[in-house]
């Protein structure tokens, strides 16, 4: 089992791992190892470091300030996708999809699977998936409160407002698309029935 | 944007319930719209009104077996089907037997619709939809069972909007 560092629970990332674990063991990048849970949650934790340093400010590791098992979580559903679908032998119209699949393919073939995972994460960074994982990393960071983070998703996600607001304005207002807005921000970052 | 620590909130933060299931921008995205229309029907009162929106296709989030591409594709042929045509997909979806949903879409005051035209209805949705799945409806044992999945990945986002 994947070591712990101080401030973590891997309590809270065994749950996770264990409605995922059908599929994930069945990776090339587990079969290699010969021990199925150590290597690739190390790579998702480090994965988690790696964009920490974006939606943190202090140097500590994310890892150990948010909820690691839900951050886990969410990363394993955004691989669950292409990973069953190979399994599976689904074809996809997706270009991420089809891209992840020859690389486990390929991995499989070779037993050179042990970077077949980042490699996996890099294909949803590379073909327009808005990178799946720094997502999920931002949304666990967000989750936990880190202004950082919050700031990040607030200028990011704008794009929504812009989108409502071309649609709706003409119904609502440009005032009244903003302020709606304002509402979902408040309740995606902070909660509902916030204090303002 | 000004920041406020989470713990002033009664509620968990709504991107608690973002699961990583498909694209957070959809997430988001689809949480804001059902917020809009929610305001534009208290405004509006304007009567049923059913559209891909309202039955959470206007953006996808769970891409389970490479399903996210083809949300879109569903939306749009969603886009293409009548108020009639929506109104029997949904409540079919909802378990309303042909009978039922004749009395609802029957217009008051006119001939009762027959429940054959339902059945008709809902066998032509059923083709278009197995049109727009292709191949993956290989991998689907029933398109029903495909919408109601659809329809129920997100009762956190309706949750939401409430």
């Amino acid at each position: 089992m994947t070591a712990s560092r101080p401030g973590e629970s891997m309590s809270e990332i065994e749950p996770a791992l264990e409605e995922h674990q059908e599929w994930f063991c069945q990776m090339p990048w587990a079969s290699s190892s010969g021990q199925s849970t150590k290597t690739p949650l190390d790579t998702i934790r480090s994965w988690i470091d790696e964009y920490g340093s974006e939606f943190q400010a202090t140097s500590a590791p994310l890892s150990a300030s948010i909820p690691l098992g839900l951050c886990c979580h969410r990363i394993l559903n955004l691989l669950s996708g292409p990973c069953r679908a190979f399994l599976q032998g689904v074809v996809s119209r997706s270009v991420t999809y089809q891209r992840i699949s020859e690389i486990l393919q390929q991995a499989s073939e070779t037993s050179s699977d042990d970077s077949s995972l980042d490699e996996v994460r890099n294909a949803f960074r590379q073909f327009g998936r808005n990178d799946g994982v720094r997502h999920c990393v931002l949304a666990s960071a967000v989750e936990a409160g880190h202004e950082r983070a919050i700031e990040v998703f607030g200028v990011e996600f704008d794009g929504v407002r812009r989108q409502l607001a071309s649609s709706f304005s003409d119904r609502l207002g440009e005032d009244g698309v903003n302020e709606i807005w304002h509402d979902v921000f408040t309740d995606l970052v902070f909660g509902e029935a916030a204090t303002s | 944007m000004t920041t406020k620590p989470n713990s002033r909130s009664a509620q968990p933060p709504v991107i608690s319930q973002y699961t990583g299931k498909g694209l957070l921008y959809a997430f988001v995205y689809r949480i804001a719209q059902r917020r809009v229309l929610s305001e534009l029907k208290r405004r509006q009162r304007s009567g049923v009104s059913i559209d891909s929106g309202e039955i959470g296709l206007a953006a996808p989030e769970n891409d389970a077996l490479g399903l996210d591409d083809l949300r879109e594709s569903l939306a749009t042929m969603l886009q293409g089907l009548s108020d009639r045509e929506r109104i029997v997909l949904r409540m079919t979806c909802e378990g309303y037997s042909n009978s039922q949903i004749a009395a609802v879409i029957t217009t008051p005051g006119k001939p009762p619709i027959h429940v054959g035209r339902i059945s008709h209805i809902r066998n032509d949705i059923v083709r278009r939809l197995r049109d727009t799945l292709g191949n993956l409806a290989e991998s689907v044992p029933r398109v029903s069972t495909l919408i109601s999945d659809l329809l129920a990945s997100n009762p956190s986002a309706s949750e939401a909007s409430q």
